[in-house]
């Protein structure tokens, strides 16, 4: 219960437009022929409806999933808790691990075996299916473009050399069968429905060299990144069932929540970090470090526990020979991710909501050259990150956040973001440079929220992580500067995209994007939420369901319906029109300024009360998309407007719409969409300026 | 017929009905009577009135009964009392309660004698058919008292004319014994007294191995006059005789064999894996001739089976006037074999051998049909629990071979060879890099095969998943380096997928 009630209007100008609009539409019905047959921008003939605005075939709601998009009252989800044993081998440069897991079925369903994902086989000559997809080089391959050919597949994969079930006290060997990515686990009697089974896995694999979780060769040394780097449970959910779609590389992850309790033994001088907190600091850290990171967590300003002239020094070492195990724990997480490495220099801040928080531990690791760019950067964006998707979603319910510094791009998994970007060879500092680790840093600890933990399945909807995470991203770059030259918020930013006829939808699965990815999974959603917010639902309607949508989808799996309706729950606005377009169909928005004419007021209604003159105003929709219309309008006197239409005004007629209104002055120029808000394709039919007399 | 209650019948509550009835023998279709040299041999089917389904897809699922959109029933236990002439034998879905007084002494020997054997041996020979030695009573009528636990509908035979042979079946020593008996005119002697019980056997054994082991304690295969044969559950009514002669030729009695593994397969599905016959013929006449298909082969690994190959399947795909197997029963306008039995045969012997494997698909069938045992499974049931078991998203291939009506048409347009140094810069991987570009002409998506042989008398099959269309559905381009030269490159080189067209599948090196 609370005592604020926060009452939230919706659109109030918009009944009057509406009026304003049923007054002219009742007028043009009393002129024959103003309604055409064809009203409708998609009718194919079937003779059904094909309004845009008609309402989507989302699935039913059931008692898992209602009707509000909310988890209902039969929301279940499956709990796997891992304790894992792992060595790294920086002679072979392989993992090898062992661990033990303990399966939670809360489904109301028997299971008779288990499926785990092996996601290291899709760099498996044996296993890998994207290596079978790879279609034919180009005849021509310019020299700089054959250093990145993959001429010699890596040869890597998951070789599992055990798998057992416990049976009472006692581990049992069972059948399993890998297909490819995925192996399933024959359980030895079928797990009821709110029972748990234990299973042992051993493995190990070869640290790829290139992609998401990877080894790479900096001047001191290797940086390990290690992830998707153990054999982990598939969901098993109320929408699939088992998901076992395959890994082939676009298509990222969707994993089950649980604790981790995670052992990791690697060289005396290496430094490692993972995600969760780590449980021995006395054992593999030296009394300097661990004053240091007390010291550092007073502040939100960074400090160095490991500094650039201590790397690779003994001081900096608890140990000098052999290995060292780096003990970590981490609740109610979804996956699990860490990094090792001779190379680090290490800083860290604390970062509290409120004063009198426990603080949050931030942390950045990277290797000598990647500085001056990372001291300077990495901990105050992942700073910025807490804040400004703690205002927008939900505050960070972690105690740690990582950016860790190796190869190329980015990645996330929780608590632990990889990061590339480095200054030049000789140190030089371009605004580019720190620009893009900036936004690189805000994405990748971004992702924490979306999907770590509000857990989309990234496998079947990049948009639902990538999407919704490029659009907090845009307004923490504003935070962070209100000049921040951000690249994939604006609608201007899309356009282009929006011309492509070769694209595909937005709800088309990641490994089913031929071409355009970034734009279907990242742009596309962001400026279609922008829209949303800024345009349509205005700021204050669109964040109170953004937020609760977020809030109530924590360390839950919403589907993309549960999105769509949360949205339109909670800012209580159908949108059928807005995702079926934007998000279902690759159609664009051309509005088309077709005439701009004058009648008197006293021939047409034979008053001159309110102004002297009626304009009418004809726009037409030219291109497949349904949006709101804004026509600004400037005067002789110099004054100007911008009349806001919402989306309505072409429920009836989405092909064209008159706008008429009387006034006393001149209009001498009009121009749809001013402020090019709505990534109107082709704005060499939006503006008309009045003839000189 | 809806039968008004006099009182809601409550969720959990049970009532009691009960309904006379009598009905004309038809003279032909499921269930009807047949003059043989003999006399009358009766077989009963859909003769009781019997109640529809309600469950939770249809509510009343009251589809009419047209007569090719078979059934849908619900299961229950059978009490069952049937008086014939005295000189019929019968048989009847179940175990017979009262042998005592229906049989002679020296048939009960035999048929204790015949259940420990696998053997067929004879209950009543070809001499004894029509002995009235073989009956214990010469006068007025006979009561047999049939009792059948967890089946979905009843059948029965009565006949003076039949001959009987009887063998028991094991699935291990040791193990309760199942009953396979077969009754038969003499005119159907003797292809049927070497063929049938011997073929049920086979039946129960691999569809034992593929789906489950057969639950009921009776499996009977009766002769009937038409072609063909019907499906009942523990009965199956088979066609097929020799010559008058009593000769027949090796096709008859392939076609007996393949009859009886079909209708004995029947009670697997849809009899105890109880599919809706009414709405998806496929459920149950493709599934059944899918294992039917591996049953033959086990038979005989050079069995021509008819359903099954792929290349039996090419002339239908060319059909342009076809319709989906996702379509009701009673809505086949043409082809119903092609449709309701041998596509989806065809389709998921290529589902499990060349597109899932042996293994996985095995594990997942399996697992589909004994979850389902004694329940009602959907079609999406069928192919989530597919999909479930084998741990792959087989959108693709569901769409095409069973939603629609796309052929598969790869063609092989272009092979075509460059210089490795020249392309990359280095010879490491082989001095030239190939190319061949197939183009899907059909509608299907379907794995790539692709038989190369090289100048050097070697050659070698390229497995390519399906997943080669996700980004391009009508061409692809499979590239590869070797220091070897390819004289002949051949698509689907084993024909395992229904290629409608394979005048295009061939490129063969120009002669230099």
């Amino acid at each position: 219960m609370s005592d604020k009630t926060e009452v939230i209007v919706n659109a109030p100008s918009r009944r009057r437009w509406l009026q304003r609009f049923l007054i002219v539409a009742a007028v043009a019905a009393l002129v024959p022929g103003a309604v055409g047959a064809q009203h409708w921008l998609h009718d194919d003939g079937s003779r059904t409806n094909r309004s845009i605005f008609r309402a989507i075939d989302w699935p039913d709601p059931t008692s898992v999933r209602n009707a509000s998009g909310s988890p209902g009252d039969g929301y279940w989800q499956q709990q796997v808790d891992y304790r894992i044993d792992a060595r790294l081998d920086t002679v072979e440069h392989k993992i090898y691990g062992s661990e033990h897991i303990t399966y939670t079925n809360n489904s109301p369903d028997r299971l008779r075996y288990l499926w785990v994902q092996l996601d290291q086989n899709v760099r498996s000559i044996e296993h890998s299916r994207s290596y079978q997809m790879q279609a034919a080089f180009p005849t021509e391959i310019s020299p700089q473009a054959r250093r990145f050919l993959d001429l010699e597949p890596f040869d890597g994969g998951h070789d599992i050399t055990r798998v057992q079930v416990l049976d009472g006290e006692v581990l049992k060997d069972t059948r399993f069968l890998i297909n490819n990515t995925v192996m399933r686990v024959d359980l030895l009697t079928p797990l009821e429905s709110g029972s748990s089974v234990e299973l042992e896995i051993d493995w190990n694999f070869r640290v790829p060299d290139r992609a998401r979780g990877s080894k790479e060769r900096v001047n001191d040394g290797w940086i390990y990144q290690l992830a998707q780097w153990f054999p982990r449970l598939s969901v098993y959910d109320d929408v699939n069932g088992w998901q076992t779609d395959q890994f082939l590389g676009s298509g990222e992850f969707y994993l089950e929540f649980g604790n981790y309790d995670v052992k990791l033994t690697v060289p005396w001088d290496h430094i490692v970090d993972a995600t969760g907190l780590l449980q021995n600091p006395e054992e593999v850290l030296t009394q300097t470090q661990l004053d240091r990171i007390a010291e550092a967590m007073r502040s939100e300003d960074p400090m160095f526990i490991l500094r650039a002239d201590e790397v690779l020094t003994l001081d900096s070492r608890p140990v000098h020979s052999g290995t060292l195990t780096w003990h970590y724990k981490a609740e109610n997480i979804r996956d699990f991710a860490w990094v090792s490495s001779k190379t680090f220099v290490w800083d860290a801040a604390g970062f509290r909501y409120r004063p009198d928080d426990q603080p949050i531990k931030l942390y950045s690791f990277y290797p000598r050259e990647a500085m001056p760019l990372w001291d300077s950067v990495s901990t105050r964006e992942i700073v910025q990150t807490l804040e400004t998707y703690g205002r927008m979603a939900f505050e960070y319910p972690y105690p740690k956040a990582s950016n860790v510094n190796g190869g190329r791009g980015g990645m996330e998994y929780p608590m632990m973001a990889f990061c590339g970007g480095r200054p030049g060879p000789d140190g030089s500092l371009t605004d580019e440079a720190v620009n893009g680790l900036v936004t690189l840093t805000i994405h990748e600890v971004g992702h924490n929220w979306f999907p770590m933990i509000v857990a989309s399945d990234e496998r079947k909807w990049g948009w639902m992580d990538e999407g919704l995470n490029t659009f907090l991203e845009e307004y923490a770059e504003l935070d962070w500067d209100a000049e921040f030259p951000s690249t994939d918020g604006e609608a201007t930013e899309i356009v282009n995209h929006m011309r492509d006829p070769d694209q595909v939808p937005i709800m088309t699965a990641p490994d089913l994007i031929h071409r355009g990815g970034y734009e279907t999974n990242y742009t596309k959603p962001a400026t279609g939420l922008i829209m949303l917010r800024e345009e349509i639902l205005g700021p204050e309607l669109f964040d109170a369901a953004f937020q609760e949508y977020s809030q109530k989808w924590m360390f839950k799996k919403p589907q993309p319906a549960d999105f769509y309706r949360s949205m339109e729950d909670g800012a209580g606005e159908l949108l059928n029109w807005f995702w079926r377009g934007w998000f279902y169909t690759t159609h664009y928005n051309d509005q088309a300024l077709v005439s701009v004419t004058t009648q008197s007021a006293e021939k047409l209604i034979g008053d001159t009360e309110r102004g002297q003159q009626y304009y009418r105003m004809q726009v037409d929709n030219e291109g497949g998309l349904i949006m709101p219309l804004y026509l600004g309008i400037t005067y002789d006197d110099g004054s100007s407007e911008t009349v806001k239409l919402p989306a309505d005004i072409w429920r009836n007629n989405e092909q064209t719409f008159t706008y008429g209104f009387f006034t006393d002055k001149t209009v001498v120029q009009v121009l749809v969409d001013p402020d090019s808000v709505f990534a109107d394709v082709n704005r060499g039919n939006n503006a008309w300026t009045a003839p000189i007399p | 017929m809806r039968v008004d209650l006099p009182t809601p019948l409550e969720s959990g509550v049970s009532a009691e009905i009960e309904i006379d009835w009598n009905f004309r023998v038809p003279d032909q279709a499921r269930g009807n009577k047949e003059r043989v040299r003999d006399g009358w041999l009766y077989q009963l089917a859909q003769w009781f009135p019997r109640l529809s389904v309600y469950d939770d897809v249809n509510g009343w699922q009251t589809d009419q009964f047209l007569g090719r959109g078979e059934f849908y029933l619900e299961f229950g236990n059978y009490d069952v009392k049937i008086t014939v002439p005295w000189n019929h034998i019968v048989d009847a879905t179940g175990v017979l309660q009262n042998p005592d007084e229906v049989l002679t002494e020296t048939q009960r020997e035999r048929l204790a004698r015949a259940r420990t054997s696998e053997e067929p041996s004879y209950i009543i020979s070809p001499e004894e058919a029509t002995d009235p030695d073989t009956r214990p009573v010469n006068t007025g009528m006979l009561t047999w008292h049939y009792l059948a636990e967890d089946v979905r509908d009843f059948a029965w035979i009565s006949s003076k004319t039949f001959i009987w042979d009887a063998a028991g079946f094991q699935y291990r020593p040791g193990e309760r014994i199942i009953d396979a008996y077969s009754f038969y005119p003499p005119d159907a002697s003797p292809m049927w007294d070497s063929l049938s019980t011997r073929a049920i056997i086979q039946t129960l054994k691999t569809y034992g191995r593929m789906a489950f082991e057969y639950p009921y304690p009776k499996a009977t295969n009766a002769n009937e006059g038409m072609g063909g044969g019907m499906e009942y559950p523990m009965m199956a009514f088979c066609g097929g005789r020799p010559n008058p002669d009593g000769t027949y030729t090796d096709q008859a009695a392939r076609s007996l064999i393949s009859v009886t593994i079909h209708e004995v397969g029947h009670n697997w599905f849809p009899m105890i894996v109880n599919s809706d016959e009414r709405k998806w013929t496929w459920m149950d006449e493709g599934l059944n001739s899918f294992v039917q298909y591996y049953a033959e082969q086990d038979w005989d690994s050079n069995y021509p089976s008819r359903r099954g190959p792929a290349p039996n399947i090419v002339e239908y795909m060319r059909d342009p006037d076809q319709v989906p197997i996702m379509i009701e029963s009673d809505l086949i306008h043409k082809d119903f074999g092609n449709n309701g039995y041998a596509k989806p045969a065809a389709g998921l012997v290529m589902l499990r051998e060349q597109v899932l494997g042996e293994e996985l698909f095995d594990a997942a069938f399996q697992e589909y049909s004994q979850k389902w045992m004694f329940k009602k499974p959907q079609p999406a049931d069928f192919f989530r629990s597919l999909e479930d078991g084998a741990g792959e998203l087989l959108n693709w291939f569901w769409r095409g071979w069973f939603y629609t009506t796309h052929y598969s048409d790869q063609a092989l347009t272009s092979v075509a060879s460059q210089s490795a140094e020249e392309l990359v810069g280095t010879v490491d991987r082989g001095q030239s890099y190939y190319r061949m570009q197939v183009d899907n002409e059909g509608g299907l998506i379907m794995p790539l095969h692709l038989g190369i042989t090289y100048a050097d008398g070697t050659s070698e099959v390229v497995k390519l998943p399906a997943d080669i269309w996700r980004n391009n559905e009508i061409t692809f381009t499979y590239g590869f380096f070797t220091n070897k030269t390819v004289i002949q490159v051949v698509v689907d080189p084993d024909e395992v997928f229904a290629d409608v067209n394979r005048d295009n599948n061939v490129w063969t090196a120009p002669i230099p």
